[in-house]
Parts: C-alpha cells; sequence; structure tokens
C-alpha cells in the first residue's frame, strides 16, 4: 500500500531506497522496457547494502540489451535478403503480374527502417549502462 | 477539550534542529541517517525479496536467450560466453544455473 501511495509521486525525485527502483527496473525489464528500464537505474541511488545487487540489475539489462540486437540483426539480414531480391525479380516481365509488388517493397523497407532505429536505441542503452557503472 | 494549535515556526525550528542532528551524527560517526532511515522504509514497502526477484529475472533472461531445441550444453555456454564478456557477476550466476540444471536431470 505504501508503495502504491508513494512510489510514484516520489519516484522521480531519486529518493526512495535503491530496492524499490531496483523491483520497477526488473518489472520493466520483464517487458523489455530497456528505456525506462535505464531510466529508472540511473534515478536510484545505489546504496552501499544494494551495491552488488545494483550491479547484476545493470548487467541484466546490458545482457538483455544484447539479446534483443542479436534479434533485429537477424530481423535486419532477412530484410535486406528480401528487398534485394524483390529489387532483383521485380524487373522480370512475369513479376509485373504480381499483386502491388511495390507497396511490399515499401513495407519491407518500412520495417527495416523501424528494425534499425530499435537497433540503435538499444546500442544507445547498452553504452549508457556501460558509463553507469558504479566504482 | 481544547484543539491544539500548529505552530509553523516550530515545525521549521524542528526540522532545522533534525537536520543539524543529522549533519553531526554523519560528521561523527560517518553514519547516513537519513539513507538508513530511508532503508527501513524501503523493507516497509515490502522490498525485502529483491535477491528471490533477481533470481527470477535471471531465470527469464536465460530462458529468453533464443536458444535452438538442437543446442547443445557446449553450444550454450559459448553463447553466454560471448554475451558475458564483460558481465562477470550475470556470467557466474548463469553458469550457477546451468550447472544446477544440469544436476537436476542427472540425479
Amino acid at each position: 500500500m505504501l508503495k502504491k501511495l508513494l512510489g510514484k509521486p516520489l519516484e522521480n525525485t531519486g529518493a526512495l531506497p535503491t530496492r524499490y527502483y531496483l523491483h520497477e527496473v526488473l518489472k520493466s525489464l520483464d517487458h523489455d522496457n530497456i528505456g525506462e528500464a535505464v531510466r529508472l537505474l540511473r534515478m536510484s541511488k545505489g546504496a552501499v547494502i544494494d551495491k552488488s545487487r545494483w550491479e547484476v540489475v545493470r548487467q541484466q539489462i546490458i545482457f538483455r540489451c544484447r539479446v534483443l540486437r542479436e534479434r533485429h540483426r537477424k530481423h535486419i539480414n532477412f530484410l535486406e535478403e528480401k528487398i534485394k531480391e524483390h529489387k532483383k525479380h521485380g524487373k522480370l516481365p512475369w513479376r509485373w503480374f504480381h499483386k502491388r509488388p511495390t507497396e511490399k517493397l515499401v513495407q519491407y523497407e518500412k520495417t527495416l527502417d523501424l528494425e534499425r532505429q530499435a537497433q540503435d536505441l538499444l546500442e544507445q542503452c547498452e553504452s549508457e549502462l556501460k558509463t553507469m557503472a558504479k566504482g | 477539550m481544547e484543539g491544539k494549535k500548529l505552530s509553523f515556526p516550530g515545525a521549521l525550528v524542528g526540522a532545522l534542529v533534525g537536520l543539524g542532528a543529522e549533519i553531526a551524527i554523519r560528521e561523527m560517526t560517518g553514519l547516513d541517517v537519513i539513507e538508513g532511515l530511508l532503508e527501513i522504509i524501503g523493507a516497509g514497502f515490502g522490498l525485502i525479496r529483491i535477491d528471490k526477484r533477481i533470481y527470477e529475472s535471471t531465470v527469464k533472461l536465460l530462458k529468453g536467450m533464443d536458444i535452438q531445441p538442437d543446442d547443445d550444453y557446449q553450444r550454450i555456454l559459448r553463447r553466454i560466453d560471448e554475451l558475458t564478456v564483460d558481465l562477470p557477476e550475470l556470467r557466474e550466476n548463469f553458469l550457477r544455473l546451468m550447472d544446477a540444471g544440469v544436476r537436476a536431470k542427472s540425479a
């Protein structure tokens, strides 16, 4: 109850105990909300008693970033292959009669763009987490 | 019964005395009273189960590693090594989990 009452309003002040933030970070991590997890980890002061826990949680986010980046990289490779294939075969006469080839190509390119953006964001988060390590 | 009157200057003096005491204790003993109090509040928040929560998250991360059904133990270990090259504590936790899994399977 206390958590519900005081947690959210005081969250942005950074005054709450480290464990509160760690719980919230892990909750965000469960939903692959990496940006929010990084933000919350940044807010936490890192009390001495929770230093090792804080460090493990930081490493967990970095690890998840890497796994997700790898997944995005696979998607990007697949999409690039598809676009290349599409451009190559799209010029053949028998392909002219296929249903909406340009629409498909645009869709691939849009998805590719989103995948690249996601990968960049994850890369940024990872580098921020690396610099965040507390001595 | 007579109603109690709240004094603003009194509250201000109280706050200043508290702050002074906090600074004096910190200077003399090196202990951070406010941080300690916040830690106690943290325990009150029901946050004492953080270790269990971290363990659950570690298991979840290991499961979410895109492991193929035909991947063997060595390949998974190599994959963990690649991804945790600069994350020693997490690597250790993963290896402990893997060992526990193997031991449970062979038992």
